[in-house]
């Protein structure tokens, strides 16, 4: 386990409070701007989508937190389908115009913790996003055993040489590169007793492909 | 997949949510998706009153509920109170902050999760993939609600070899009903069999369960440490972890588990009900006082409502009344009488119940210095006791010490003599020898004042030798006090003044001086104390001339 300095103690009590805030404070946004009329939802709509995205960055956080302290993570049956939803309805908010499918069978199922495996989806959606891609797609492969692997696949500019050959984490200008990093981690703590998850990212001839792979 | 609008209609649906906006639009989703007759409630009081009052065959229920129980809570009550049916559906709504929710209890778990926030196209697919897997169990829980267990093990069998993606939740149900059949072994099985592939919490709490149950208690709490470090908010773990060690004999040990467990899910009413037990039995009164009143506090709206819990918070508050005339002290008295009130007026036709608040309140009174009060409770709580149809030996025996704490020592020995014809266990024989040997105590006390006022008799019509025998009879008990010294001190002196100084009469004033000791300055009876001491000081020295 990583040794714990008081200041990462505070940042981290910080961080989780932060959440809970952002959490009550877009939960009133939203009622707010449901009893506005049309006219008003318009304007009010830019900070709704603010601090949406302050709200994932702090889950994401304290999710980053979590990993990083090996910290538990309940594993449970869990429908790839309904978790890309999810992850989808998240992103609306924030990408309006991004045209999202969700092409995952619904009979497919997986054993994985949910509320990590949606904040994954949900920052490799944002990536695609932010790389300028239109559209995205999710679709998902089952392998023996109920392993399986979900995959985001966007008509984007596909990753940069340098980050598929690991040399780079990122490549947009404002980026903390923490993104694939982060979903990384999330894959790997997905275990089985003799396999490990994986994030493998590779580029296709239209745009970029990122492959969860869940044992 | 199963058809949603088929499967919800005619299904008698509850919804429970604090915020008003979230259970209208819950309710408009579900009346879109086929619902027919839904009820909502707005906190888990509400909830439980309908449940008490309906059947239902689906309730959605946030899990954060405000104050009162949470969705949890709520399901653990309704499935304890056997108020939901197995084959009736159970879904928690949790928000995004779900990482942070306390796991419920093994045999409790909800049929499925929706977090919020989410559209109806999300809530229609959720429920469908929840009702599906339901109908598969279908079999299972049908059994289950005919108190059928064997069969119902019979059908998870079927399943698992049926249905493989069914796994994780037949081998739950599976490892639950075998434990209910006690079947450890068989339990212990299925459950090592899951984990050999999936790492899942409740296995490991189950198999932790049957291995305790098979008999090797140091393997099970091993296990159940490991399964905390991995898990440390699954707070089933200390309780199981509490049950072992008072097995073993380590209540102090067990306690501080329970107390761990608290500290993250103090909305238990069970949990504090059995650290408060454990802790009064270790004479924790600090731990069990405030345990009790959560116990009370959470169970007054709920199946755990229990009078224990009102007696024992009012026995521990006792603890804390040192100094009547301190605030700290008449806040507790307070409180242990509004907790007997309640009980009073909640349990009034049960006598038994009504007894041991009595003699609690006539303690507490005792302990608040209103002598008066405290003897009208025990006044009280012996016309209870008389009208018991065959009390039990403990309440006679607290009836014996309530007796002896408000002075009526005649209605205690006629007690005591009663008992010590009857059967008693070892631990209220020591009670009552510890009593018996209270009242002589007492008795000693009052005949040493009647000794004293005898004496003081005598002196005051100036039969100074006939006082200076009861004063020397009264004296003759260790427990003498030292007015009853200074007493016989100024008999003796005041014999001697009027006739002469006698040596041993001297050396018997001596001696009583030594007994007294110091009196201070303070001391309302150090004047005359002074007085007695310089005349005897004079007397000493005419002797020796």
């Amino acid at each position: 386990m990583i040794k714990q300095s008081k200041f990462e103690f505070l940042v981290a009590a910080f961080v989780h409070d932060l959440k809970n805030q952002l959490q009550s404070l877009s939960g009133q946004q939203d009622l707010l701007i449901n009893d506005l009329p049309d006219e008003y939802k318009q304007k009010l709509a830019p900070m709704l989508r603010q601090t949406n995205q302050i709200k994932e960055d702090t889950l994401r956080l304290v999710s980053l937190f979590r990993l990083e302290h090996n910290e538990h993570f309940a594993m449970d049956d869990a429908w790839p389908k309904d978790t890309a939803s999810d992850a989808i309805e998240s992103c609306r908010l924030q990408f309006p115009d991004l045209v999202i499918d969700n092409r995952i069978n619904s009979d497919a199922q997986g054993f994985y913790n949910e509320q990590l495996i949606k904040l994954a989806l949900v920052t490799l959606i944002t990536n695609s996003a932010q790389a300028g891609a239109k559209q995205v797609e999710l679709l998902c492969e089952e392998l023996n055993n109920q392993s399986l692997n979900i995959i985001i696949h966007d008509d984007g500019p596909g990753f940069n040489q340098d980050i598929l050959e690991g040399l780079a984490d990122t490549t947009k200008a404002e980026g903390t590169g923490l993104g694939l990093s982060f979903v990384e981690m999330i894959c790997q703590a997905h275990q089985s007793a003799s396999q490990q998850g994986q994030l493998t990212i590779n580029n296709s001839k239209a745009g970029a492909i990122a492959t969860l792979y869940l044992p | 997949m199963i058809n949603l609008e088929k499967a919800l209609a005619g299904r008698r649906i509850l919804i429970v949510d604090d915020l008003v906006e979230a259970r209208s639009s819950l309710k408009k989703m579900a009346t879109l998706l086929g619902g027919g007759k839904i009820d909502i409630a707005t906190d888990g009081i509400e909830a439980m009153n309908f449940i008490h009052k309906n059947d239902y065959d689906i309730v959605l229920s946030d899990y954060n509920l405000g104050r009162t129980k949470d969705g949890q809570q709520i399901l653990e009550e309704a499935r304890f109170t056997e108020r939901l049916r197995a084959t009736s559906l159970f879904i928690v709504i949790t928000g995004e902050n779900a990482i942070d929710m306390v796991m419920g209890a093994l045999e409790y778990d909800p049929d499925g999760y929706i977090t919020k926030p989410y559209t109806l196209n999300m809530l229609k697919e959720r429920l469908i993939r929840i009702i599906t897997v339901k109908e598969e169990l279908r079999l299972v829980n049908e059994a289950i609600d005919l108190q059928k267990y064997d069969l119902a093990i019979k059908h998870c069998l079927e399943v698992l070899d049926n249905k493989p993606r069914l796994r994780l939740p037949a081998s739950r149900v599976l490892g639950q009903l075998l434990l209910r059949q006690k079947k450890f072994q068989q339990a212990l099985d299925v459950y090592s069999q899951l984990l050999n592939d999936r790492s899942v919490s409740w296995a490991k709490l189950g198999q932790a369960i049957c291995i305790y149950k098979l008999g090797d208690p140091s393997s099970a709490l091993a296990l159940l440490n490991r399964t905390l470090v991995e898990h440390p908010l699954y707070v089933q773990c200390y309780d199981e972890i509490a049950k072992i060690l008072l097995s073993q004999n380590k209540p102090i040990e067990a306690q501080e588990a329970l107390e761990k467990a608290i500290a993250i899910s103090p909305k238990a009413v069970l949990r504090q009900m059995e650290l408060g037990r454990i802790a009064f039995e270790n004479g924790d009164m600090a731990a069990a006082e405030p345990a009790f009143k959560y116990s009370i506090r959470l169970g007054r709206y709920s199946c755990h409502k229990s009078v224990k819990n009102y007696l024992q918070f009012a026995r521990a508050a006792q603890t804390f009344l040192n100094n009547p005339k301190e605030r700290q002290s008449q806040n507790k008295a307070s409180e242990a009488f509004r907790a007997l009130d309640e009980l009073k007026q909640d349990y009034a036709e049960d006598q038994d119940c009504l007894f041991e608040a009595s003699i609690i309140e006539s303690k507490t009174h005792l302990n608040m210095a209103n002598n008066d009060d405290a003897k009208r409770s025990a006044n009280e709580a012996e016309q209870l006791l008389a009208k018991l149809e065959s009390p039990k030996m403990d309440y006679k025996l607290q009836m014996t010490e309530t007796f002896i704490d408000t002075d009526q020592s005649v209605k205690a020995q006629i007690m005591i003599d009663e008992l010590k014809d009857l059967e008693l266990s070892d631990k209220q024989k020591i009670m009552l020898n510890r009593l018996d040997h209270d009242l002589n105590g007492e008795a000693l006390k009052r005949h040493t004042t009647s000794l004293n006022d005898e004496g003081v008799g005598h002196y005051e019509r100036g039969e100074l030798k006939e006082a200076i025998i009861a004063f020397d009879q009264a004296t003759a008990y260790e427990q003498a006090g030292i007015s009853v010294m200074l007493n016989s001190i100024q008999a003796k002196i005041s014999l001697m003044e009027r006739d002469r100084p006698d040596k041993k009469m001297l050396q018997n004033c001596r001696t009583l001086l030594i007994r007294i000791g110091e009196i201070t300055k303070n001391d309302e009876r150090f004047a005359r104390y002074a007085r007695l001491r310089k005349t005897y000081d004079r007397l000493c020295r005419a002797a020796a001339e």
